[in-house]
C-alpha cells in the first residue's frame, strides 16, 4: 500500500480542543466592539448601502443593533471571512440565529456582541469543517468502503464531533443554540461546495435551510440527536449528489491526485485547496510553537532543519494562494505574494505577539504590552509598511517571489527568535 | 481478504433493543442478528430466531443495580475435554439509559475485541438510538407517525449502526487489540475461588412452556408434556462453595461501611453469568455447536452508577476431577487508592502464579500467600447457598468454626 492511502481510523473530524474555542471566543469578542465601533466610523457609505439593501430584512432590529449587525456584515466581507456572501444570506442568518438562541430579540447590547461573535467563529469553524469532511468523504469512497457504512463513519467520526464543536462556539458565550441551527450552517457549506460544482444552480442561506429543517425535524436540543438529526439533514439530502458531484476527484487514484497537486493543475484542486492552505498555516504555527517551547523554556538553540522546514511550507503557501484566486502560480503582480504572506505574518503575530515586538516604535512598548491584540489591529497598516521595508531590504533585486519572500521571513523570523526582548516576554496562559 | 471473509462468515452479532411502551405499559423488543451463512443461511432463519429472541425479557438480563454490568468476556469451554481450547469466545455488552436498554452479543473466533473501548461504541450507539426513540417519540405524540413507525424506524436505524459496529469489529478492526486501560488503575481489592460442578445432558422444551429438564427428570421420547418439541441444551455449572482472599487491613483501607460482604461479592460473578434463556435461545444457532460447551466469564467490568468507577473481574479456571472446575479470580476496582493495596498491573503475573500452583483447592490459601499477596487472609470454604449467612468476610471464620455453614 501507497503511503499516501490513510488508514479508516485516522478518516475523522478531529474538533478542537475546549481551552481554545474559550480563547477565540474571548479573542473575537474583546476585539469586536472596537472593530464595531471603527467600521460604523470609517464606512458610513458601505453601511447606508447595505442598509438600504437590507430595509426591509432587518428591519426587525433597533436602530443601533441594525448598525452593530451591518457592521458585522462589512467585517465578514472586508476581512474575507466569507467570500461571496450575500447580504440577503446575511439577513436571514441573522434572523434565524437569534430565533435559534435562548435570548431571542431581548438580548442585551453586550450579548448581542456575544452572539455575534459566536456567529463569526462558527462561521469560520463550519466552512473549515466542511472542507475537511467532504475530502474524508472521498478518501472513504477511494477505500471502497460500502455506502451505509461511509453513512455512519461520516456521521459518527465527522459530522457529529464538528457539530459539538460549533456548539460549543455558542456555549462559551453562554448561549444555548438550537441544534437545528448548526446543522443548518452545515448544510449551508454543503449546497456552496455543490454550487461551485454545479450540481445544484445556487445555494440557500442557512437562515433558509434552517426554516425548512424545523418543518422537517422536531427536535432542537440535545447531544443524542445528533447522529438522527444529522442523517435526516445532512445525509440523506446531501450525500448522493455530493457523491455525484465529486466522481472525478474519488477515482483520481491518490497516488495522481498527489502528483496533480504537485503540478498544481487549478481545476482539481480548487475543493481540497482552502483546508490544504489552512493545514500548512497550522503546521508552520506549530513549528514555531515548538521553537518558542525550545527557545523560551529549554533555552535550545534553533537548527538549520528548522529554517528549511519554514521555508518549504511559506514558498508551497504562496503558491498555493495564487493558484486558489487565480488560477496560476506564477503571478506578474507581486504584491499578491507580499499580501499572502502579510495574512500568515499577522496570524503569527495573533498568536503570538511577542513575535512583533522588535518591529514596534518603543515609544507605543507599553500600549503593545496591554492590549496586544487592539493595538495589532490599530497599527496593523505601520507594522505592514515596516514589515514591507524589511522585506525589500532582505529580497533585494530578486523581488517578491514566493522563494525570496520564504527565505526572507524564515530569516527575520529567526532573527526574531533570537531576539532577547521575544524572549522574555509571554503572553496568555 | 480470505481471513477477513473467514472471520465474518463464522461470527454472530446479535443486537437486542428494549424500550418501554407508555400506553400498553410494556417493552417494545427489536433485535438485529448478523452472521454468516451457516449461522443464517436466510431471511426465514433470522426472521425465526428473531422471534425467540424477542420473548426475553431484555430488560431484565443483568438487571440493574447501583454497580452496572458493563461488558463481559466469555471463553467456551468442552465439558468432554476440558483441557480442549476453543477459537470461539462469546462478548456481552450492555448499555441502560432511563428505560431504554442496549444488549450486544457477539460470537466469533477471536480472543481480542478491547471491552474498554468497544463499550464507548456502544455508549455511542445507545445514544444515537435513544436520539431516533426522542423523536419518533414526539411525532407519535403530535400524531405524525404510529407505534409501527417509530419500531421500523428503530429498527432500520439498529441495522445501519450495528452494520458500522461489526464493520469496525470485522474489517477494520479498530475495536480489537490494544490494551484495556481504564484511565485509572484499579487496586486488587479481593480474590475468590469457587467449586464448581458441571450439569450435562439437559434437555429444553422450545413449545409453549419453556421448561428445562435435567438428566434425570426428562420426559420420554422427544417431546416435552406440553406436547412441544425437546431440544438439546448448552451443559452449565453448578457453583458450589467459595473461598474469598482479601488484605488483612481491608476494613481499615476502604472503611467499615465500603467493605463488601461475601454475599455481594459473589454477585459480581452470579451477575456475570450468563442467564439460562439468553443461552439455550443462541444455542439454537446450531452451528455455533455449543451443545457440549460451557461459557465461563474471563473478564468482566461494572461500573458504579453514582461515581462511573469501574470494577473489574479477571477469572480464570482450571479442572479438578472428572465433572468439577476450580474457577478463580481477582476484583479489582478504581474507587480506592491506597498503597497497601497492590496495583492491578500485577493481575497478569499473580494469575499465571495461581494457575502454575493451583492443585486443588486445599492449595488455595498456599498459593496465593506464594504471590504478591502474601499478607492476605484467606476465608474458609463456605457453601455458596448459605452466603447470605455471613455479614463480612471476617464472620466466615468465625461461623465457619462453629460449624453454621454446613447443612
Amino acid at each position: 500500500m501507497s503511503e499516501e492511502v490513510r488508514d479508516s481510523t485516522e478518516i475523522k473530524y478531529i474538533p478542537k480542543d475546549v481551552v481554545d474555542i474559550i480563547g477565540e471566543f474571548r479573542n473575537m469578542y474583546s476585539k469586536l466592539d472596537s472593530k464595531i465601533k471603527q467600521f460604523v466610523r470609517t464606512q458610513p457609505t458601505f453601511l447606508n448601502e447595505i442598509r438600504q439593501k437590507l430595509k426591509t430584512e432587518i428591519g426587525f432590529l433597533s436602530p443601533h443593533k441594525k448598525d452593530m449587525a451591518l457592521s458585522i456584515y462589512g467585517i465578514i466581507i472586508t476581512e474575507d471571512i466569507l467570500k461571496n456572501y450575500e447580504p440577503h444570506f446575511f439577513a436571514d442568518d441573522i434572523s434565524s440565529l437569534l430565533n435559534a438562541t435562548d435570548k431571542k430579540m431581548s438580548c442585551t447590547d453586550d450579548e448581542f456582541v456575544g452572539l455575534l461573535a459566536s456567529f463569526i467563529n462558527i462561521l469560520k469553524s463550519a466552512k473549515k469543517s466542511t472542507e475537511i469532511i467532504v475530502q474524508n468523504f472521498v478518501d472513504l469512497r477511494r477505500m471502497g468502503i460500502q455506502r451505509d457504512v461511509i453513512e455512519t463513519t461520516l456521521i459518527q467520526r465527522n459530522f457529529s464531533p464538528a457539530i459539538s464543536e460549533a456548539n460549543l462556539h455558542f456555549e462559551v458565550g453562554e448561549f444555548e443554540i438550537d441544534m437545528r441551527f448548526l446543522s443548518a450552517i452545515f448544510a449551508y457549506f454543503i449546497e456552496f461546495s455543490l454550487e461551485q460544482s454545479e450540481s445544484i444552480e445556487s445555494a440557500e442561506s442557512a437562515g433558509k435551510l434552517y426554516a425548512k429543517i424545523i418543518s422537517k425535524y422536531p427536535i432542537s436540543k440535545g447531544e443524542d440527536i445528533l447522529y438522527d438529526m444529522i442523517n435526516i439533514v445532512l445525509i440523506e439530502p446531501y450525500l448522493t449528489q455530493l457523491d455525484q458531484s465529486l466522481i472525478g476527484v474519488v477515482e483520481a487514484s491518490p497516488a495522481i491526485h498527489k502528483e496533480e497537486i504537485k503540478r498544481l493543475e487549478p481545476e482539481e484542486e480548487i475543493s481540497t485547496q482552502p483546508a490544504f492552505i489552512q493545514g500548512r498555516i497550522e503546521k508552520v504555527l506549530r513549528i514555531f510553537q515548538d521553537s518558542l517551547l525550545k527557545r523560551l523554556k529549554l533555552g535550545k538553540e534553533i537548527d538549520e532543519s528548522w529554517k528549511m522546514q519554514i521555508e518549504s511550507n511559506i514558498e508551497m503557501i504562496l503558491d498555493w494562494k495564487a493558484v486558489n484566486e487565480f488560477g496560476k502560480k506564477d503571478l506578474d503582480e507581486q504584491q499578491h505574494y507580499l499580501r499572502y504572506l502579510f495574512d500568515i505574518w499577522f496570524e503569527v503575530f495573533e498568536e503570538y505577539p511577542q513575535m512583533s515586538l522588535p518591529i514596534i516604535e518603543i515609544e507605543q512598548f507599553t500600549k503593545f504590552i496591554d492590549d496586544p491584540d487592539i493595538f495589532m489591529e490599530e497599527t496593523k497598516k505601520a507594522i505592514k509598511h515596516k514589515l514591507t521595508s524589511i522585506l525589500q531590504e532582505k529580497t533585494k533585486d530578486d523581488g517578491f517571489t514566493p522563494r525570496s519572500l520564504a527565505v526572507a521571513f524564515t530569516s527575520v523570523s529567526f532573527e526574531l527568535l533570537t531576539n532577547p526582548e521575544v524572549l522574555s516576554i509571554t503572553f496568555g496562559e | 481478504m480470505e481471513n477477513e471473509n473467514q472471520l465474518k462468515d463464522n461470527t454472530l452479532s446479535l443486537f437486542l433493543i428494549s424500550y418501554p411502551q407508555k400506553e400498553l405499559d410494556t417493552n417494545t423488543h427489536i433485535i438485529d442478528i448478523m452472521g454468516g451463512e451457516k449461522l443464517v443461511p436466510d431471511d426465514t432463519v433470522k426472521a425465526k430466531r428473531e422471534m425467540d429472541l424477542e420473548k426475553l425479557n431484555i430488560k431484565n438480563i443483568f438487571s440493574e443495580t447501583q454497580i452496572l454490568f458493563k461488558a463481559s468476556r466469555y471463553s467456551f469451554v468442552n465439558v468432554d475435554k476440558i483441557e480442549e481450547e476453543i477459537n470461539n469466545k462469546i462478548y456481552i455488552l450492555r448499555n441502560s439509559v432511563r428505560d431504554f436498554t442496549l444488549l450486544n452479543i457477539i460470537i466469533g473466533p477471536f480472543v481480542d475485541l478491547n471491552l474498554e473501548e468497544t463499550n464507548e461504541e456502544i455508549l455511542s450507539l445507545t445514544q444515537s438510538l435513544i436520539g431516533v426513540f426522542r423523536r419518533t417519540e414526539f411525532q407519535k405524540e403530535t400524531e405524525i407517525i404510529a407505534d409501527i413507525n417509530q419500531k421500523i424506524e428503530l429498527k432500520r436505524n439498529l441495522e445501519k449502526l450495528s452494520k458500522f459496529y461489526n464493520w469496525q469489529i470485522l474489517e477494520e478492526g479498530s475495536l480489537r487489540g490494544k490494551r484495556e486501560d481504564s484511565e485509572i488503575t484499579p487496586v486488587i481489592t479481593s480474590a475468590f475461588l469457587v467449586r464448581a460442578q458441571i450439569i450435562k445432558d439437559r434437555m429444553k422444551c422450545i413449545g409453549e412452556c419453556q421448561k428445562i429438564y435435567s438428566k434425570d427428570s426428562t420426559p420420554e421420547g422427544v417431546r416435552c408434556e406440553c406436547g412441544g418439541d425437546l431440544v438439546l441444551i448448552s451443559p452449565d455449572l453448578n457453583l458450589e462453595e467459595i473461598s474469598f482472599g482479601y488484605p488483612e487491613d481491608l476494613v481499615e483501607i476502604v472503611g467499615e461501611n465500603n467493605v463488601e460482604s461475601p454475599s455481594r461479592l459473589f454477585k459480581y460473578l452470579q451477575n456475570s453469568e450468563i442467564p439460562k434463556d439468553l443461552i439455550s435461545s443462541i444455542s439454537q444457532f446450531s452451528a455455533l455447536k455449543l451443545q457440549n460447551l460451557i461459557t465461563i466469564p474471563t473478564k468482566v467490568k461494572y461500573q458504579v452508577k453514582a461515581t462511573s468507577d469501574i470494577i473489574d473481574l479477571t477469572i480464570g479456571y482450571k479442572k479438578q476431577e472428572s465433572d468439577e472446575l476450580m474457577v478463580f479470580g481477582f476484583i479489582s476496582d478504581t474507587r480506592y487508592n491506597d498503597t497497601r493495596l497492590i496495583s492491578a498491573e500485577s493481575l497478569n503475573k499473580i494469575m499465571n502464579a495461581i494457575y502454575a500452583n493451583l492443585t486443588n483447592q486445599t492449595a488455595w490459601e498456599e498459593t496465593i500467600k506464594k504471590t504478591d499477596l502474601e499478607n492476605w487472609k484467606v476465608t474458609p470454604f463456605v457453601k455458596i447457598k448459605y452466603i447470605e449467612k455471613y455479614p463480612s468476610l471476617k464472620d466466615t471464620h468465625a461461623i465457619e468454626n462453629r460449624g453454621a455453614g454446613n447443612e
